[in-house]
């Protein structure tokens, strides 16, 4: 695992949050291996790659994130699923961290701190013993 | 950084058009609740609790 880059898959159904995501991401060592614009292809997405995180939006058209996230914990237990998403009520932070997400990112949070908090959670979610 | 803005204007938009069903929560709110459950749960906040 030091040997590489973590892997990544991003879903967002906005193009362009997936292009800077690629760009803040691989500028922070993340190795972004596919996107996804709704939460069944990133189901099958991460079904495909089996990366070491996936950041999931939460609206998303065909299927939301937080519908997804359930789906790809299932299959890949020790995926590290960080939400990524302008949806900040109380509620639905909370229902997604009971279903596993690891962390919860507002998209409004200075694009910065967005990548210092992604490495921040995987390197976390490794020291827990997290590694796939 | 144009991207940078853009994601911003978009952040801003989606988070005023969400519903005010609850109370939208700061990411340093979110921190906590983060803390909060995983002291509650263990290592990873989806194991089922007993």
């Amino acid at each position: 695992m030091a040997d590489r880059n973590p892997t990544i898959v991003v879903a967002d159904d906005e193009p362009h949050i997936r292009m800077m995501m690629k760009v803040v991401l691989a500028r922070g060592g993340f190795d972004v291996v596919g996107e996804a614009s709704n939460g069944r292809e990133a189901i099958e997405k991460c079904r495909l790659l089996r990366p070491d995180l996936v950041l999931l939006d939460i609206n998303m058209p065909i299927q939301n994130g937080d519908e997804a996230l359930a789906e790809i914990l299932k299959d890949l237990p020790g995926i590290a699923a960080i939400m990524f998403t302008s949806v900040a009520d109380s509620m639905t932070v909370e229902r997604c961290i009971e279903m596993g997400a690891v962390n919860y990112l507002r998209k409004d949070a200075p694009v910065q701190q967005i990548s210092e908090m992604v490495k921040q959670t995987w390197q976390e979610w490794r020291s827990r013993g997290g590694e796939p | 950084m144009p991207l940078e803005l853009l994601l911003r204007e978009i952040a801003e938009d989606e988070l005023a058009e969400a519903p005010a069903r609850n109370e939208v929560v700061s990411q340093e709110d979110i921190g906590q609740i983060i803390a909060r459950k995983r002291a509650n749960t263990g290592k990873r906040t989806d194991e089922k609790p007993s």
